[in-house]
């Protein structure tokens, strides 16, 4: 790709994206006055009192910088490990990051009953902070391993990760077991995914989290891009293989930790857009990455909207990223013939 | 100035049972062409990784510039010696200059950007390997012969002094094979060492200047200018089955051939 259609196709990214991020805003289970909005504004009503306003800064502009943020970084988190593992169905999740994290949540449900009550304490056992704690010891489990040779193979670390999947999930399926019936609803729903942050304290975590990591893993572009002909080859370039896997493991999983801890397991993002983004950019990481953030914000924004405005209620965006990505990543599977992979 | 790589009492196994080299002390440098022959499994592949720096000995030492291998870093070992695996591919499609733009890595910054400079270099390298009227193609199109011109430019692309080169024309038919050849010798007539791995030991007589001989006992077992390795003694030793050196009709250099009528192997 040109450098010229290369900023065609940045420039066409960008204005979609800004379009859907405007609409993520405004749109929403009731529509938003904007000019009753502008007049509590400039009366300076309090905050409690204009009611337009407070779901417009309370809601709206938390929940779309949530559902940006959290898209991004998946999107992000898929293209490291596709490049890393030279696979194109490495996730952000293939390392057990979202089961471990699930895993961490439904314990927090199963105390909640015994810990509400006491100071700190319920802070410690919130269901973020526990899902950031399971999802951090599984990423440092595989951190362990990925450190442990000079260079782990692919596979191993993949099926490592798969395995400390499902040893989360069977632990989810004991906590349903122990489970009062009452709360299971409240915990199947934190399973399905949900952007529907309130203020902006979500928001800072989010971003805290997860922008530092974003610089790091735009940083390897480059080494990805050698990762192309292999690690031998690679290396022979000057790529330090055991630091770059190392640090994509480690960062791309805190990435996921911090998100999934946050707005639950929504699944795909990590999996359709970097695949969708290659198909526009080609297999520069260095125009790769960046658009994938865009993409994957964006991505999840519409799929916010789709849950507030389109269909009843609102249903959980881990839903709809499946039910929107899962034909549209079939379509391109089909059409495409995964000719962009040598595989 | 000519740059070395020198290797002194190189050993080096997966596990302690079962040896990959023995002992193996040798130096390449540049403006030679020098070939790495002998059987299959006497452990070339890996000399030539324990060369640059991408092994580590068990036993003895690897100098780069008279530095340890490994006192260099990554990227600046990159910039000295470059190296190219046997049959690589891409994980996903490349366009050919894309692939010879990877080999500027070692000399980028932090965020992996190309210069001016840059692209003329790769400009440059596609048209020393006549590849130029394939840069908009995708790698994975191309014959074998071209792709091993292209994985040329794209490690000439990273300016080194000394190209390590992993059988780089087992893929090719034999007028694709003495092409690459020459083109060896013309980068080794503008002062850039090659060590080449190949199986084809006429080829190796024809067109490199010095020869290692490695080999069924994983010891280097010659090594010398082509006259002094290729003697029927020494193939014998190396390989365990006799082969009869004659002289190639038009130049005088040793010519390989496998006696029919004795029983070999």
């Amino acid at each position: 790709m040109n450098i010229s259609s290369a900023r065609y196709v940045l420039a066409l990214g960008a204005t979609g994206c800004a379009v859907v991020f405007v609409s993520s805003i405004f749109i929403g289970t009731e529509t938003l006055d904007l000019g009753l909005a502008w007049r509590e504004l400039i009366t300076r009503t309090p905050l409690n009192e204009a009611p337009t306003l407070s779901v417009l800064l309370r809601h709206r502009i938390p929940r779309t910088l949530a559902a940006f943020i959290a898209g991004g970084g998946l999107a992000l988190a898929g293209c490291a490990f596709q490049a890393l593992l030279r696979n194109p169905l490495a996730t952000p999740y293939t390392l057990g990051v979202a089961s471990a994290g699930s895993l961490g949540a439904w314990v927090a449900f199963l105390l909640a009953d015994i810990t509400a009550t006491i100071p700190l304490v319920n802070i410690i056992t919130s269901k973020q902070a526990l899902a950031f704690l399971f999802a951090g010891a599984d990423v440092f489990l595989v951190y362990l391993l990925a450190a442990r040779r000079i260079r782990t193979s692919p596979a191993v670390l993949l099926l490592a990760g798969v395995t400390l999947g499902m040893l989360a999930n069977a632990g989810i399926m004991f906590s349903r077991f122990l489970a009062r019936p009452d709360r299971l609803v409240n915990m199947d729903r934190w399973l399905m995914g949900g952007v529907d942050v309130l203020g902006y304290q979500p928001v800072l975590f989010l971003a805290l989290g997860v922008i530092p990591c974003m610089v790091v893993l735009l940083m390897q572009a480059g080494r990805y891009d050698q990762f192309a002909f292999g690690t031998t080859m690679a290396a022979g370039r000057g790529v330090n293989i055991a630091r770059l896997q190392t640090t994509t493991f480690f960062v791309g999983s805190l990435i996921t930790a911090v998100i999934v801890s946050e707005v639950g397991p929504v699944g795909f993002v990590g999996l359709i857009i970097p695949h969708g983004v290659r198909a526009l950019t080609g297999p520069s990481h260095r125009l790769l990455m960046p658009l994938s953030i865009v993409a994957g914000g964006a991505f999840l924004c519409a799929c916010d909207i789709v849950a507030r405005r389109i269909l009843p209620g609102e249903t959980p965006i881990g839903i709809i990223t499946t039910m929107i990505g899962g034909p549209v990543f079939l379509y391109l599977l089909v059409r495409r013939q995964f000719s962009d992979w040598n595989v | 100035m000519k740059l070395c790589i020198e290797a002194l009492g190189l050993s080096f196994s997966y596990s302690p049972e079962v040896p990959v080299l023995r002992d193996v002390s040798a130096s390449v440098r540049s403006g030679v062409v020098t070939g790495i022959i002998g059987p299959n499994g006497a452990g070339k592949s890996t000399l030539l990784q324990l060369l640059c720096g991408l092994l580590k000995p068990g036993a003895g030492q690897v100098t780069l510039d008279d530095q340890p291998v490994a006192a260099h870093s990554d990227r600046a070992r990159a910039r000295l010696v470059a190296y190219m695996p046997q049959s690589i591919s891409p994980a996903f499609s490349l366009s050919v200059a894309d692939v010879v733009a990877l080999g500027r890595f070692p000399h980028l910054g932090a965020f992996g950007a190309l210069g001016d400079g840059d692209h003329a270099i790769v400009q440059a390298c596609l048209a020393q390997t006549e590849t130029a009227y394939l840069a908009e193609r995708d790698f994975l199109s191309l014959s074998g012969g071209e792709r091993q011109r292209v994985l040329l430019a794209s490690v000439l692309a990273q300016e080194p002094r000394i190209l390590l080169l992993d059988e780089p024309t087992s893929a090719l038919d034999l007028p694709h094979e003495v092409a690459f050849f020459r083109q060896l010798r013309t980068l080794a007539a503008q002062d850039l060492g090659v060590v080449v791995i190949t199986h084809d030991i006429n080829m190796a007589a024809q067109f490199c200047d010095e020869l290692l001989l490695l080999g069924k006992d994983h010891t280097l077992v010659r090594q010398g200018d082509v006259k002094a390795v290729l003697t029927e003694a020494g193939l014998a030793e190396a390989y365990g089955s006799s082969l009869s050196v004659g002289r190639h009709p038009e130049t005088g250099t040793p010519f390989v051939t496998v006696p029919m009528g004795k029983k070999t192997g």
